[in-house]
């Protein structure tokens, strides 16, 4: 994999920020939580300090309930992202869009079958504790 | 506004090259494109560079000037991904047209195969990196067999679609001295690769390079009295998708690439169309890559571009021939800048056994990021 060497050189963990603590924090509440725009109302992802619709900086955290479909997926066979992804290959990496909020979301989808992985597959969230201090969503066929 | 030109064009050595320092290979093509440009140092009054991803420096522009022992005018460190080769021609035809600066040289190298873990000043932040590697994501294919698992599903494209464009590039590859993988590659063998990150095989990737390749850009009318062989820019787009290369999950999914517009732009500033172009060397990171320009481009309709390439268009008896030099895929990766070098190659008529027969309009794409940022040149030699 030498030849295709990448960013990502084990299981990177996100290093939460001024925008993004309040996502994680509630992934560990085990609550999928999404801006809102307070003043257009728009739905964005990732956390970001301002919408990108009308440039509001207030906004509030809204709770998605985290079901949607996928919208594409791939999945890796290799070890391409490190040799700390060896123990999980294969597994599927999924663009998620979520019925409540319409944002997309990258994530992975669990599951035994691989196989059993389409466009159109739908899905709800779960979150898979990685240490005391991050859950990370994922998604679960519904 | 003065038409520019391009007057010179240089190529470090390529490949794996442990111990050459990026700074190192980006000389030796600045030099070799000074050389061929036919002037001297003291003439180079603008100097762009794209500043590194690994051993990120400080005034990456300046230092390239001081290691040249140029005392330019103008400078400035681009990044746009793999798009940054031809939004430097762009800002350098800026440059000229402004009457900022006379003779422009655009300098690039890397040294990411052999150099990428060393992280001795860090590495450049890729976008919204939080909700990407937690996953597994990996940067540039990842985000591609995502797009092409999509148009995959929309328009019926096929892995042996795509595997068709691996394999015409490595003829054209297995017939150029200056390519790295120049053994013949067959769809039947393409078709047994390993998937790597499924629907992607092991031939429709990409991989990372050592090496440099540079520039040098005037104006038109003073390359006709001074230098050898000036190649004309007629056209120049450039767009933005609004998405960050790091959060890709609306990208991947949008199926029309800012190669349309950047595309658009480039073929009215020329005044020609789709159809006049004879070579075209489209930005390859992957295969799909590759297939969602000829879509953009107009080269064929949306959602048509797997049914192209199965036409043949694509290779030396093609109707398109597109990357003649192997592209990234089989000659070198070097973030767009090769793709610049093979089209003055064809347009001076000196690409050897490669050459287009003829050639006197080529079409150039970089690409950045995941579907960000799409630049677009077009090079003639005629009158368009």
């Amino acid at each position: 994999m030498e030849m295709w060497k990448c960013h990502t050189r084990g299981q990177q963990l996100p290093i939460p920020d001024e925008d993004s603590q309040i996502f994680w924090e509630g992934c560990r509440r085990r609550r999928l939580l999404i801006q809102q725009c307070d003043s257009c109302g728009a739905f964005r992802f990732p956390p970001s300090p301002l919408c990108q619709v009308c440039l509001g900086s207030l906004t509030t955290w809204q709770e998605d309930p985290g079901q949607g479909e996928i919208v594409t997926f791939c999945v890796y066979h290799t070890e391409i992202a490190g040799p700390a992804w060896r123990p999980y290959l294969p597994y599927t990496v999924v663009v998620v869009q979520l019925w409540y909020s319409g944002i997309k979301m990258l994530s992975n989808l669990v599951c035994d079958d691989f196989l059993l992985v389409h466009i159109g597959l739908k899905v709800r969230v779960g979150f898979e504790a990685v240490n005391e201090r991050f859950a990370l969503p994922k998604f679960f066929p519904l | 506004m003065t038409p520019v030109a391009i007057v010179g064009i240089g190529e470090s050595r390529v490949g794996r090259l442990r111990g050459l320092s990026a700074l190192r290979l980006t000389l030796e093509a600045a030099r070799a494109a000074i050389q061929d440009a036919g002037v001297t140092g003291s003439a180079i009054d603008g100097v762009l560079t794209r500043n590194l991803d690994m051993d990120v420096t400080y005034m990456h522009s300046q230092l390239v000037a001081k290691h040249l022992g140029l005392k330019p005018r103008f400078t400035t460190d681009m990044n746009l991904g793999g798009a940054t080769a031809i939004a430097m021609l762009e800002q350098a035809a800026l440059l000229i047209t402004t009457g900022m600066c006379r003779l422009v040289l655009c300098a690039y190298g890397e040294n990411r195969r052999t150099s990428w873990a060393v992280a001795r000043h860090g590495r450049i932040k890729m976008g919204n990196e939080d909700f990407e590697e937690c996953y597994g994501l990996t940067w540039g294919m990842g985000p591609h067999a995502l797009a092409a698992q999509r148009h995959m599903y929309m328009f019926g494209t096929t892995s042996r679609q795509l595997g068709m464009i691996a394999v015409a590039q490595r003829r054209y590859a297995s017939q150029n001295p200056n390519a790295d993988l120049r053994t013949p590659l067959s769809l039947e063998e393409y078709e047994r690769s390993p998937l790597l990150i499924a629907p992607l095989r092991k031939y429709d990737l990409a991989y990372l390079f050592d090496g440099g390749a540079a520039i040098v850009v005037a104006a038109l009318p003073w390359a006709r009295d001074h230098t050898a062989r000036p190649v004309p820019i007629v056209g120049l787009g450039q767009a933005h998708s609004g998405e960050h290369i790091g959060y890709c999950a609306n990208m991947v999914t949008a199926i029309t690439t800012p190669a349309r517009q950047s595309g658009e732009e480039a073929f009215r500033s020329a005044d020609i169309g789709p159809q006049d172009i004879d070579v075209a060397l489209l930005y390859d990171d992957t295969t799909y890559g590759v297939l969602v320009q000829l879509e953009d481009y107009g080269f064929c309709p949306k959602g048509e571009g797997g049914g192209f390439v199965e036409a043949g268009h694509l290779g030396p008896e093609g109707a398109l021939p597109v990357n003649s030099h192997g592209g990234n895929l089989s000659q070198a990766h070097l973030d767009g800048m090769s793709h610049i070098v093979e089209a003055v190659h064809q347009l001076r008529g000196i690409a050897g056994l490669c050459q287009v027969p003829g050639a006197a309009v080529a079409l150039v794409s970089g690409f950045g990021g995941v579907f960000a940022t799409s630049a677009t040149v077009i090079l003639a030699t005629i009158d368009c």
